[in-house]
């Protein structure tokens, strides 16, 4: 199968579970933003985005192999994510804690990595 | 209908440029991501014009990784591409409610900019105030789009120059942080925040139970989970 196949199939498929939900736009389901279903979309959602974080920072390990192989850096990350979120909660505001929390990780990888 | 429009279309420009300034916030990882993008894929010998369709066409940066590094294994991605694809329907359905009167062909042209990035930012806002839904997400969109298609280019055209181990020690943390400091802005809504925390906790202990699949199957075990909870301490307070 070619590259081109695969990107076809990868747009084709992206832009149809993309547009699907918008058939269903005026639907009561996803009209009543309060109901069950649609809340259980809007928490599925944002938990998504928890298993996509975890993915991204520590590499799709799992729990076992987390414990076996976790280092500074992995201690780091988990600090630095938990530092975030506490700083934008009871701040408000994104860039500060954000580029902060990025040139101390930056400069931590400097430090341990020579 | 001039009376209407009058006041109404500078309020829109300025939710387009409110939503352009956000993407300032977005954009700085974008500018990282889409440089890997770009410099992976001439290291992996992709053509210009093949590596430009993966941003234009998908915009999704796991399955353009996952495409441009495994592209040789052929027919074996294709329910690995449906699965990784099958996500933005939770993000579409989310958004919905908030841009359907939005017209279906604007609201189809649109598509290609709904990615958890995009969104996070869309329900941060919509959260607070809903009033011109579609001018944000295109003004916050549209930006960070037109970024990440300029920086697969440049990624592409320097190759292998840009190489360093600080861009990838930096990518790992980019996408996380920025998520992370999004669901900040949730804060007191409970619910919102705890799925997000208990997806980042469920994800190394759930992947024993779906295997590659944990992706799709674990947001849905939280978000029901929670509906539950929240469900029954309402009825119980009511």
């Amino acid at each position: 199968m070619t590259i081109w196949l695969l990107i076809a199939f990868s747009a084709v498929t992206a832009f149809a579970f993309r547009a699907l939900p918008f058939a269903f736009k005026n639907s009561t389901a996803l009209t009543q933003t309060q109901g069950s279903f649609y809340r259980f979309i809007s928490y599925s959602a944002q938990a998504m985005l928890g298993v996509i974080i975890y993915d991204t920072a520590f590499n799709k390990r799992d729990a076992l192999t987390l414990m076996q192989q976790f280092d500074t850096l992995d201690a780091l990350k988990l600090f630095l994510l938990v530092g975030t979120f506490i700083a934008v909660a009871k701040t408000r505001k994104i860039l500060p804690s954000f580029f902060a929390s990025l040139i101390i990780y930056v400069a931590a990888f400097f430090y341990l990595n020579g | 209908m001039t009376a209407t429009d009058t006041p109404t279309r500078p309020v829109a420009v300025d939710v387009f440029i409110e939503g352009a300034r956000d993407a300032i916030t977005f954009g700085v990882a974008f500018i990282f991501l889409y440089l890997s993008i770009g410099i992976l894929s001439a290291t992996q010998s992709l053509t210009l014009s093949q590596t430009l369709a993966t941003t234009l066409l998908i915009f999704s940066t796991p399955l353009q990784f996952l495409l441009i590094q495994s592209y040789n294994d052929g027919w074996i991605l294709l329910p690995v591409i449906m699965a990784l694809n099958a996500r933005f329907v939770l993000l579409s359905a989310t958004l919905a409610p908030y841009i359907r009167s939005t017209s279906t062909t604007k609201t189809m042209a649109s598509l290609i900019l709904i990615t958890p990035s995009i969104f996070t930012g869309c329900v941060t806002r919509f959260k607070q105030k809903s009033d011109h839904a579609f001018a944000y997400m295109i003004g916050l969109g549209l930006p960070i789009f037109g970024v990440s298609i300029i920086c697969t280019y440049i990624g592409f055209m320097t190759g292998a120059k840009l190489t360093s181990p600080v861009i990838y020690a930096a990518m790992t943390l980019l996408l996380p942080l920025q998520f992370t400091a999004l669901a900040g802005k949730h804060w007191p809504h409970y619910p919102e925040v705890s799925s997000y925390w208990l997806g980042f906790i469920g994800a190394p202990l759930l992947v024993y139970l779906f295997k590659d699949y944990s992706l799709l199957c674990t947001p849905f075990i939280i978000g029901g989970l929670i509906v539950l909870i929240e469900n029954t301490y309402k009825k119980e307070a009511a």
